[in-house]
């Protein structure tokens, strides 16, 4: 699965508006994960997960660069999450069907902020992208 | 399945009653077959799906789209028996259209964004939470009859 030209110039020009919102976007899409998918808590026995925590705010601040990251570097994402899809591999080990939960909380986000931005086009550009993002993240499993 | 709070079916409720149920259906028929194009095979007969224009303009996707989201809210109104109230679609649905229930998923999660899509903010987790409860069991409901 790789992105056509169309789907990349929808991401980046859209990153460029979720980058003003990066900090919030990130946190929200947390409280999301954590509301409708609570065993998604199960990896952070050592996080206080209120709303409006530090540690939620610092951790989708972290998820939503490495998005970024992603975006900027759209020609080449398994390059750029490098190192991230090692952590992921290695260390973090997160199961793989959380990956899709995630990107799909991070798309409502999306969709909630930028009415005007998420056409069906973009939606689905969104959606292949964070399929891409995940698929790096998890390419070092096994 | 999943259980519903008295909290959970007064949230569901009423985000469902300011929900126009012909746009809304086929924005999210629309989508799914935009976003997740082989979701395409079940619909030969719908004509020009060539572009998401085409599709999201197809006057048999908004029409088909309508039937199905009147359905789901069929499901707002039995929170308490989606397994009763979708026994007999659930039978058309193996039997007859011959859907695989991850379709169910997919469709679920696409309706799940356009509620965000149109409510915006007024989308919260918690309401984003209850929905996706309604979108689990419905999908499941649907599933219980196959065989």
């Amino acid at each position: 699965m790789s992105l056509t030209k169309t789907e990349r110039t929808l991401i980046v020009s859209m990153w460029a508006k979720i980058s003003t919102q990066a900090d919030t976007i990130g946190t929200e899409t947390l409280e999301r994960l954590f509301l409708s998918y609570p065993q998604t808590k199960t990896y952070f026995p050592h996080f206080d997960l209120h709303p409006g925590s530090a540690q939620l705010q610092a951790h989708g601040s972290k998820v939503v660069a490495a998005v970024g990251d992603a975006a900027k570097n759209i020609d080449n994402i398994g390059a750029a999450l490098s190192k991230l899809s090692e952590l992921h591999a290695y260390v973090l080990r997160v199961d793989p069907v959380n990956f899709k939960l995630l990107s799909h909380c991070l798309l409502v986000t999306l969709a909630a902020r930028f009415p005007a931005d998420f056409t069906a086009e973009a939606h689905a550009a969104w959606d292949k992208f964070l399929a891409v993002v995940s698929s790096v993240l998890t390419e070092k499993y096994r | 399945m999943g259980h519903f709070t008295e909290e959970d079916k007064a949230t569901i409720t009423s985000l469902w009653g300011k929900v126009n149920v012909e746009d809304a259906g086929g924005e999210t028929l629309g989508r799914l077959l935009v976003v997740y194009p082989w979701t395409q095979r079940f619909f030969d007969s719908f004509g020009n799906l060539s572009s998401a224009s085409a599709i999201m303009g197809n006057p048999k996707v908004k029409a088909h789209g309508k039937k199905v989201l009147t359905s789901l809210g069929d499901a707002v109104k039995n929170l308490d028996d989606l397994k009763g109230t979708f026994a007999q679609l659930s039978e058309l649905h193996c039997d007859k259209l011959h859907v695989d229930p991850e379709n169910f998923r997919l469709l679920g999660n696409v309706l799940v964004c356009v509620l965000a899509h149109h409510f915006g903010k007024e989308f919260t987790p918690q309401v984003q939470a209850a929905y996706q409860k309604v979108v689990a069991g419905v999908a499941n409901a649907l599933a219980h009859k196959y065989h």
